[in-house]
């Protein structure tokens, strides 16, 4: 069984934040969730400044917080390495977003997507309303992706969490997950850490890497070499 | 800074309300080891308050569940790394023997050998049920306000004050008690054990108290660098209501007025629902800042 991990190149990255777009559309997260994120920092004063971006995401962590948290079993870590959350057995405590050192875990505190489910105008003295868009694209939201349901609830429902889960549903057809493949600077490498010949180790070795909040003991499996 | 997060105040009730239950459920086995026919009435409404009062503190953590409805799967679907899943058994099992020990108190069995079983076994339920409230907290990695394994104990002692004080504010407000609640330091009565000393007590759990939160206190401001941001934004930004809140309002002057009762040695009609009142104002808003605070997130870069 692999041991998924990615690398993140930060020498590679432009801070395009591609990759926090096109997962929002590949598994249906709605507004205000980012299942990959990123975080910069601008230090210093002109014409001395330094800025740093750093995407984020799940840390797939071998010894997730998360699912030791968890009082049912609903986060869990797959054999593949992934950590993964079950939306039938959820029941909304957020033990894992307490847990969750990184900030990725999201609850649903209400009905998701909710400017797609509204008849009001979506522009002022328009006539359109994003429930009437939704309705015409014959989907709950328009860019909705039928192809996420595979392994995780399309869309997921008020009352639980939800996360990033590598891109389960393309990983287990062989695909690389969508951020990987969306990154136009190729700056994210997905892999798998048990096999010596894999790109990952290779980068790891040849560059080093951080990992976040390494010193948490978590052993995070987002890597991140070099630097912006 | 702005923050979510993600357990808000009934949370706190769970942990405040849960906190009385088991203090008044540990005061109530004090009186009956002490002298059970003398302190009748207050174990009766210590009794009554245990279970009520964590059963309302379940209500309201279930009602901050996003699935309500599947509360009871946490039953059989347990996972022993959890430190909730620990905590549904520890108050489930404490509920059951509050209530057994309401029923028999109810039914004037309080010098069955059955009580004293449920008192034992329901006392070592409270403990635990006290320090699982604060292991909730403190078994989280890189929270560093939760760090250092002392909110655990913390909240245990606020659990065992702020319990007896409601069981002290509730009998000081039923007229028939109150010189039950009031006499302390008087003479021993023929045949009957010694007054049990109520201000005493009260002097003696504001003192384990302070100096817990003090402790706490000094070590997360003398703690890493994490810690000391922890302390800080709680500092910055609820200053106020944890110094005047917590410490004065909730601490120090109700030690001021146990000591000059515990001085006066006589009847002190006014001061004890006053000095129940505010240690409860104070234990709840300890227990809520903790929480609150602690759920804030500092940036990675
Ligand atoms: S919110 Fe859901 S996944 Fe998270 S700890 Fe609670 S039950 Fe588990």
């Amino acid at each position: 069984m692999p041991n998924y991990a990615m690398v993140i190149d930060l020498h590679k990255c432009t801070g395009c934040g591609a990759c926090a777009i096109t997962c929002k559309n590949e598994n249906n997260v709605q507004e205000g969730f980012f299942w990959s994120n990123y975080v910069h920092k601008t230090t210093g004063e002109f014409p001395n400044v330094r800025f740093e971006f750093m995407p984020t995401l799940c840390n797939h962590c071998e010894d997730a917080p998360c699912v030791k948290a968890c009082p049912v079993g609903a986060m869990y870590k797959d054999k593949n390495g992934i950590t993964l959350h079950d939306p039938e057995k959820c029941i909304g405590c957020k033990s894992c977003m307490i847990a969750d050192p990184y900030g990725v875990i999201y609850f649903n505190k209400e009905r998701p997507h909710k400017f797609w489910n509204s008849s009001e105008n979506a522009i002022h003295n328009g006539t359109s309303s994003g429930k009437e868009v939704a309705d015409k694209a014959g989907a709950p939201i328009p860019y909705y992706n039928p192809e996420r349901e595979k392994t995780y609830a399309g869309i997921r429902p008020q009352g639980i969490v939800e996360k990033c889960t590598f891109c389960d549903h393309r990983v287990k057809d062989g695909e690389k997950p969508y951020c990987v493949e969306s990154c136009p600077a190729g700056a994210r490498i997905f892999g798998d850490l048990d096999d010596p010949h894999s790109e990952i180790i290779y980068l790891i070795s040849k560059h080093g890497a951080k990992q976040l909040k390494a010193e948490l003991g978590t052993k995070p499996k987002v890597f991140y070499i070099r630097s912006y | 800074m702005n923050f979510y997060a993600p357990w808000d105040i009934r949370v706190t009730l769970d942990f405040f309300l849960g906190g009385l239950g088991i203090g008044a459920f540990l005061f109530a086995a004090l009186l009956s080891f002490y002298d059970r026919k003398r302190y009748r009435e207050m174990i009766k409404i210590s009794a009554y308050i245990a279970p009520i009062s964590i059963i309302l503190g379940l209500l309201a953590l279930i009602t901050e569940l996003g699935k309500p409805a599947r509360f009871i799967t946490t039953i059989f679907r347990f996972n022993p790394s959890s430190v909730m899943s620990w905590g549904v058994f520890l108050q489930s099992g404490f509920v059951l023997f509050a209530l057994i020990f309401a029923y028999l108190i109810m039914k004037n069995k309080e010098d069955s050998g059955m009580t004293d079983l449920t008192l034992i076994l329901g006392s070592l339920l409270a403990l635990a049920v006290g320090l699982y409230q604060g292991l909730l907290l403190s078994a989280n990695v890189g929270r560093s306000l939760w760090s250092g394994g002392l909110v655990p104990v913390m909240f245990l002692f606020s659990s065992i004050l702020t319990g007896t004080a409601v069981v002290l504010l509730i009998c000081s407000l039923k007229v028939s008690t109150v010189s039950n609640v009031t006499q302390r330091e008087t003479a021993t009565v023929d045949g009957q054990s010694k007054d049990f000393s109520f201000t005493g007590l009260l002097f003696g759990l504001i003192v384990a108290n302070i100096t817990i939160v003090l402790v706490w206190f000094i070590s997360l401001n003398k703690g890493t660098l994490e810690t000391q941001k922890a302390l800080d934004y709680l500092i910055s930004n609820h200053g106020i209501i944890w110094w005047g809140g917590v410490i004065i309002v909730g601490l120090l002057i109700p030690l001021v007025l146990v000591l000059s009762q515990l001085n006066k040695r006589k009847n002190n009609l006014t001061t004890t629902p006053i000095i129940s009142a505010l240690i409860l104002f104070g234990g709840f808003v300890l227990k809520h800042i903790v929480l609150i605070v602690g759920q804030v997130r500092f940036p990675f870069l």
